[in-house]
């Protein structure tokens, strides 16, 4: 199921047992005996709440620094969840990760240091300029 | 009607102080390259350099050819403002483009006139895997363009000139706090300052109650205050408030954009321990019987409708929506297509009559606002009782705004106008969405979004969305922001430029 499916048709799939499967993002929200994490598939993120049992298994979080876990959710799905003040959301029943997350390596492209030179000298020669007039 | 051919001396001095401008939006670049510094995002860094090196070589070139000691005429002032933010929003999505997050150029130059406008609509792919820095830029032009970009230039670069009080009306900004403008843009931005250290920090206890580490806390605050206080609605994650999963994260931004949406004049008298003026003040008393009123019909519609499965689903989802509407934020504890599919028919012109709306003059809100719909009302009064009254009664209307006001032909005149032209800006966006092939409700709550800069959407704003669409907003969302008269003024000037005489 994707989240467009879920959020499109939400009345169709409220409180049935759904399958969805996406990216763990963001940090994780304690509460009590649960937590939250939102799991996003490519095209919207969707809450899900967890027993606190499977907190402890999500090690990646989807991040400008991390490819977050790819988890496969089963669970209940809610249109307006009358527990957490109307949302659309998944309480989980089983958690499996599919693939682990990973940390992303974020290199710095030649193309741009050569056009940040390049711009800097630009910038530099304007201000000269400007500096000159003044005077 | 006779149009003066402008001379080269207005570009000369209109180019001058654009070039002011650029140098402004260049300076504001080193805050998020000291954010890709500290957060050791050395990829990002370049980003920053590129877009702060293209700022300031606009900027000193502008400055340096066009040096002119001459002060702004009203309308070289107006047409300064409005090819300010053209320029702002284009300089601004420099390093957004080069994030490598968006589809195209005019995508990020959409988010960030987006930003500027304190929209929030946006058009950015994979929003949750975004560099901190990006994020901070993205928030952080919310906030400068909530402040207004040419009351950041008057508060920092200007001294004195008497050209600053045609830039900051031209600015949609209709009053002064205080009689000299270079005074009343430094206590906006000193207001601004005290609720932003306030906000951050009741935003940032919000989160470390939700388990997030002091870190994140922090960094969370500072974007969600800039968004909320500025009523633009940007946050750094793709479900908007839904991300968070708080009750405290949604009562204490509800507070902010409240505080956002009311008069920088009117928070003048409240710091001077003026309290009885939150009981007579005109804009507070329409802006809470707008409020009352519109919550009663769409929680009424919601019930009707069975959207929530009980009471208090529908008061944080009807409530927050309403008040994220009305200031103009657009922060949303929904999904987009739920307002389609989930609420009724009913309680989405309610919602779209609460958009229109907005919050005060002389606020960080965009649309008709409190003051005009006031006099409006107090007009219609006026008329009403005309008629009641023996021909020879000489009816006066009174209406208190900080101070006691006879309520003046002209007042209404100018409120009527804006009025009508957002209408026209809500319709023409509604007609070119339906004309694009989408269902006129949706078309409508999109426009009069993007016109009365408010960010919440049903949807239809994706990338993948037509290019006409995408052009449409990016005029609504600047000309609504500007509230049209120095848009007017910057089209007579461009006919003047090319037919006058």
């Amino acid at each position: 199921m994707s989240s467009s499916e879920l959020i499109n048709r939400a009345d169709e799939f409220d409180q049935q047992l759904i399958s969805y499967q996406g990216e763990a993002i963001g940090e994780i929200v304690k509460t009590n005996d649960y937590a939250w994490v939102n799991v996003y598939d490519g095209t919207n993120a969707i809450s899900v709440h967890l027993p606190a049992q499977f907190r402890g298994m999500i090690k990646y979080r989807g991040s400008y620094n991390y490819r977050g876990d790819e988890l496969k959710i089963s669970g209940i799905f809610n249109r307006a969840c009358p527990q957490h003040g109307g949302i659309i959301d998944i309480h989980a029943q089983a958690v499996n990760i599919i693939r682990p997350g990973s940390p992303i390596r974020h290199g710095v492209e030649k193309k741009k240091v050569e056009l940040s030179i390049f711009a800097l000298l630009i910038a530099f020669l304007s201000v000269a300029m400007a500096v000159r007039r003044k005077r | 009607m006779i149009l003066l051919k402008s001379r080269f001396s207005d570009l000369k001095i209109i180019s001058f102080y654009l070039g002011k401008v650029a140098v402004t939006i260049a300076i504001a670049m080193l805050i998020p390259l000291g954010f890709a510094i500290f957060f050791l995002e050395h990829a990002v860094v370049y980003d920053f350099i590129i877009g702060f090196s293209a700022a300031v070589s606009l900027g000193y070139f502008l400055i340096a050819r066009c040096h002119t000691n001459d002060d702004l005429n009203w309308a070289q002032g107006m047409v300064v403002v409005a090819l300010s933010w053209l320029i702002a929003a284009f300089l601004g999505a420099i390093p957004l483009y080069l994030s490598g997050h968006f589809r195209c150029f005019l995508d990020a130059y959409f988010d960030a006139m987006s930003g500027f406008a304190t929209t929030g609509l946006t058009l950015i792919q994979d929003l949750d895997h975004l560099s901190k820095a990006h994020n901070i830029w993205r928030h952080l032009i919310m906030f400068l363009g909530g402040q207004g970009i040419v009351v950041f230039v008057i508060s920092f670069l200007f001294s004195g000139a008497s050209g600053t009080l045609r830039l900051y009306v031209g600015e949609a900004r209709d009053q002064r706090v205080f009689p000299n403008v270079i005074n009343t843009a430094r206590f906006i931005w000193s207001v601004s300052l005290v609720y932003f250290f306030l906000g951050s920090i009741a935003l940032m206890l919000a989160g470390i109650m939700n388990g997030f580490t002091l870190k994140t806390s922090l960094f969370e605050a500072v974007c969600l205050f800039m968004a909320a206080f500025d009523t633009g609605g940007f946050t750094p994650h793709s479900q908007s408030i839904i991300y968070y999963h708080s009750f405290s994260y949604e009562i204490i931004t509800i507070i902010i954009m409240i505080l956002g949406a009311i008069n920088f004049k009117l928070h003048y008298e409240l710091w001077n321990g003026n309290r009885q003026e939150l009981t007579r003040n005109i804009e507070i008393k329409t802006f809470t019987f707008s409020v009352i009123s519109i919550f009663c019909l769409i929680s009424i519609s919601l019930a009707n409708f069975e959207a929530y499965p009980n009471y208090m689903s529908l008061f944080r989802q009807g409530f927050y929506q309403l008040i994220s509407a009305h200031t103009g934020t657009g922060y949303q504890t929904i999904y987009g297509p739920q307002f389609l599919n989930q609420w009724s028919e009913f309680s989405l012109i309610a919602l779209i009559i609460a958009m229109s709306l907005g919050g005060g003059i002389c606020s960080t809100t965009g649309g008709i606002k409190m003051l005009r719909l006031g006099v409006i009302y107090k007009a219609l009064l006026q008329d009403i009782n005309r008629i009641l009254m023996p021909g020879s009664s000489v009816v006066v209307e009174k209406l208190h705004h900080v101070k006691d006001m006879i309520l003046e032909d002209k007042l209404v005149r100018s409120s009527l106008i804006i009025t009508f032209c957002f209408f026209f800006l809500f319709m023409a966006g509604a007609l070119i969405g339906t004309f694009l092939g989408y269902p006129f409700l949706a078309a409508l709550f999109e426009s009069t979004s993007a016109s009365a800069n408010v960010g919440l959407s049903c949807g239809i704003t994706s990338p993948t969305m037509p290019l006409l669409l995408k052009l449409t907003y990016i005029l609504q969302m600047w000309a609504g922001r500007l509230e049209f008269i120095a848009v007017f003024i910057l089209g007579g000037f461009i006919i003047a430029f090319m037919k006058g005489r």
